[in-house]
């Protein structure tokens, strides 16, 4: 029991400070609903942590659970600031359902059975994280090994000569993830391999919900279900979420960042733009793809949304500075460590090489349509391409034509590597190309689910009136 | 199975093993029930063969063939074999006529897996007729044991091929430690479910193109026909997540009746046996600061230096005396090629020649079995 309460602060803490934050970018008007607020508040309070540990650890300071539980002191000076001046009840507001509650019994029983079929998957998931200890290769020679060694020393080593130099195993990769787990150990006073492998259950959970929160401002709730089902219920994402692996993390991130940035755009709510850069700063914490995704898609798409945008040049590069601002520095303390170690930043040297390699696109289709990773996700995306044609031509508020960009950008960056670079092996051999895919899929299915709507509804449906506000 | 490519390398196997093949006598199926079963049974590639327990097993080298003792009859078309694999294979079977290069009859991947697969090889015309030529299976990739439990050339038959057929649509996803990175998709009469899956939704949104050109014509709106067509879609999706969901229930189930619910002695995980066993068993017998050699690689060195952390692992391979070394104990697993030797109380390396001891005196420990343990250095 005692263990269980301990679990539950490990994932109740962060969970506060990321709801904080979350309070802090929004201002005095709640712009998430709920459905996107508990998730988010959870993955970045995951992420943000992280970072907290990173630094004590970087600092000397050694990791207990009264340093962890510290974090709620300036969590606390921040809400003490904000409830005074904004008032108290912004600070546990949530915006209302964009859309109202669906009455068609058709509709409810559709929502119903889709969250029945997520529940097998969750709860299978769920199963896999109480019965199975650490078992594929990532997860014990990358994410475990590194927090296990953070919290044997309870903190991180940052001798040179020290064989534990940052976790140990793969210290060129971010820890994000690693010092996660090294919190929920603190917390649980062991280090316990259910315990901390089930961080990707919660990832896997607050993906769904986020995606159904997301996407019920755009679609009737039924439909957002039926989507986000579709998204849960892709066989690799749900497979990886009862084996501790973290590539669907790094999609939960992209796709909150890409969401927001673009919900920004279309409401020209600079707030939501903070909403974003959060949701990258704690990506950029868990992977190496995150950089490649951040770089090659979100900040393209960032700068031509402000480009669009009929504002002052001066208050277009404020915004674009602020975003970045907001996105890499709590992550800086990490690229200087990486940079004074001289590690290995995204691909390693060998790696940078342009090569094409013709043979990618017979293996991709091989993946992509003839294997069990993805149900039909492939082929229905090809087709939502298609219908979402028409669409893209009339969408003059660029509700989704910046998905489609960011999209674009995101496969570009993440089949690229494999097609023009000799990670190319890696497909060959198989063993990372469709784990990589799990980087892009929630944004994949959020512009499924746009272009089938669009295509399908019989009228312009309900849209947000834009907030001019800035 | 489900088909791969690396043609080149099953044809210069092919090539090599099947040259001269002389023809065989008629013979219909093995059972491998007596010892004797496989005593006609021939091939390249592989080692230690025999009958075990019903079945034939062998050692298969990188690239292994085994040759069928006898050949098809006038009514025979099918070749149907019974198999497991427990290291990651192409697999396949072909047909080697008089003078002829060898003719792959089907080939696919055969995971490591503890379950026997069944598969259908349709036989060649020439072959069928009882034409002289050989039959033959091959089994290219990661060393590792074979193992048939029953081969047929037989006429076909429409319930034993039915039956087979939905044994391995059902067959739980394999667990191993590859499968993270690409889930396979179940075989439904020789063809992934997702090409199944596939070939319906083509065919709904065809049916749908038609349907709405036809109402465009007349005047109609597209609009029912998108949703029915998006509706069908949706329903090819969702029939598929239910075998994916019954694959993860079983695979979740078989976790839960060999690891969670067994007694700590009995525990397997699928994929790896009884590693966890020997996690448990080191952490009992290596002091938390010990180092401690290890002679084995992937899938249990990297996993080894994670579970038994802060225990240090030393991967030397088996050669492990380097002056000034003070690491002295010695994990094995399952391990016959180093022994303890009882005159010298050193491990000694397995071999023909003069004894190689890898380690300096001292004694086994504790024993999990008989080629797993801890043996430990005595003191300088």
């Amino acid at each position: 029991m005692a263990l269980l309460l301990k679990t539950a602060a490990a994932y109740l803490v962060p969970g506060l400070v990321g709801w904080v934050l979350l309070a802090a970018a929004e201002g005095r008007r709640p712009r998430l609903t709920l459905w996107e607020k508990l998730p988010l508040a959870v993955v970045l309070g995951m992420g943000a942590v992280g970072f907290y540990l990173f630094y004590l650890g970087v600092l000397g300071v050694g990791f207990s659970r009264p340093v962890a539980a510290a974090v709620l002191l300036p969590t606390a000076a921040v809400v003490w600031a904000l409830g005074r001046r904004r008032g108290w009840r912004a600070l546990w507001a949530a915006a209302a359902p964009f859309l109202p509650p669906d009455r068609s019994r058709g509709r409810r029983l559709l929502a119903a059975a889709a969250l029945v079929l997520v529940g097998v998957h969750a709860a299978v998931a769920a199963d896999l994280v109480a019965v199975s200890p650490s078992y594929f290769d990532d997860s014990v020679s990358f994410w475990n090994m590194k927090g296990k060694v953070y919290f044997e020393h309870r903190g991180i080593v940052l001798g040179r000569d020290d064989p534990d130099l940052l976790g140990q195993a793969n210290p060129h990769y971010p820890n994000g993830i690693p010092l996660f787990k090294a919190w929920v150990a603190v917390w649980a006073g062991e280090w316990n391999d259910k315990l901390v492998n089930l961080d990707a259950l919660v990832l896997y959970l607050c993906l769904g919900a986020l995606f159904f929160g997301v996407l019920s401002r755009s679609l009737p709730p039924h439909l957002g279900a039926v989507f986000s089902y579709l998204l849960m219920s892709v066989p690799l994402l749900a497979f990886h979420a009862g084996f501790a692996y973290y590539d669907a993390a790094v999609g939960l991130y992209f796709f909150a960042g890409i969401a927001y940035l673009v919900r920004a755009a279309v409401e020209r709510d600079r707030r939501l733009l903070a909403v974003s850069a959060l949701a990258f700063a704690a990506g950029l914490s868990t992977k190496d793809e995150m950089v490649a995704l951040f770089g090659g898609s979100a900040v393209p798409v960032l700068a031509l949304v402000l480009i669009a945008a009929g504002i002052a040049w001066r208050r277009k590069l404020a915004l674009f500075l602020g975003f970045l601002a907001l996105a890499l520095l709590p992550n800086l303390p990490w690229f200087l460590v990486k940079a004074s170690y001289n590690l290995q930043l995204g691909l390693s040297a060998q790696a940078r090489v342009l090569e094409y390699h013709s043979q990618a696109f017979a293996l991709l289709e091989r993946y992509f349509f003839h294997t069990g990773n993805y149900n039909l996700l492939w082929p229905y995306f090809l087709l939502a391409v298609a219908v979402s044609v028409p669409a893209l031509i009339r969408d003059r508020a660029y509700r989704l034509r910046w998905p489609a960009l960011a999209l674009f950008l995101a496969l570009a960056v993440s089949l690229g590597v494999f097609v023009f670079t000799p990670f190319f092996e890696w497909l060959l051999v198989g063993t990372t190309i469709n784990r990589a895919m799990l980087t892009v899929i929630p944004l994949m299915v959020y512009y499924c689910a746009l272009a089938y709507w669009e295509a399908a509804r019989p009228v312009p449906g309900p849209q947000p009136e834009p907030n001019r506000k800035r | 199975m489900d088909g791969l490519p690396p043609r080149v390398a099953r044809g210069i196997c092919l090539a090599l093993f099947c040259a001269v093949l002389p023809a065989s006598a008629r013979a219909s199926s093995w059972e491998f029930d007596r010892p004797d079963d496989g005593r006609a049974w021939s091939g390249d590639g592989i080692a230690g063969a025999g009958v075990v327990g019903g079945s034939f097993r062998f050692w298969a080298q990188n690239q292994a063939v085994v040759f069928l003792p006898g050949r098809a009859g006038p009514e025979d078309r099918y070749l149907r074999i019974r198999f497991r694999a427990f290291s990651p294979r192409l697999a396949g079977a072909f047909f080697q006529g008089p003078g002829r290069p060898p003719e792959v009859l089907g080939e696919g991947t055969a995971v490591r897996d503890r379950r026997f697969h069944t598969v259908w090889f349709p036989l060649p015309p020439g072959a069928a007729e009882g034409v002289p030529g050989r039959l033959g299976l091959f089994f290219n990739g990661a060393p590792g044991w074979v193992e048939l439990d029953s081969v047929e050339i037989r006429p076909f038959s429409l319930p034993a091929y039915l039956s087979d057929g939905w044994r391995e649509f059902m067959a739980p996803r394999p667990l191993h430690p590859g499968t993270v990175n690409s889930l396979n998709s179940p075989v439904l009469y020789g063809l992934p479910l997702i090409d199944w899956a596939l070939a319906a939704a083509a065919l709904a949104v065809l049916i749908g193109i038609l349907c709405s050109i036809a109402r465009v014509r007349s005047g109609a709106g597209v609009r029912a026909v998108v949703i029915r067509t998006a509706a069908v879609l949706g329903a090819v999706w969702v029939l598929y997540d239910l075998r994916e969901m019954y694959g993860m229930v079983e695979l979740a189930g078989e976790v839960n009746r060999q690891f969670a619910a067994p007694p700590a002695r009995e525990k397997n995980y699928p994929g790896l046996g009884d590693f966890y066993r020997l996690v448990d068993f080191a952490r009992e017998h290596i002091p938390r600061d010990a180092s401690y050699h290890f002679y084995q690689g992937w899938p249990y060195d990297c996993r080894l230096i994670y579970y038994l952390y802060p225990r240090r692992l030393n991967c030397d391979t088996a050669a492990n005396i380097v002056p000034g070394e003070n690491i002295r104990y010695h994990l094995m697993y399952d391990n016959p090629e180093i022994v303890p030797d009882p005159v010298s109380r050193r491990l000694r390396l397995v071999g023909p020649g003069a004894p190689v001891f890898i380690s300096g005196p001292g004694r086994v420990v504790a024993r999990m079995d008989e080629n797993t343990y801890v043996f430990r250095e005595d003191d300088e």
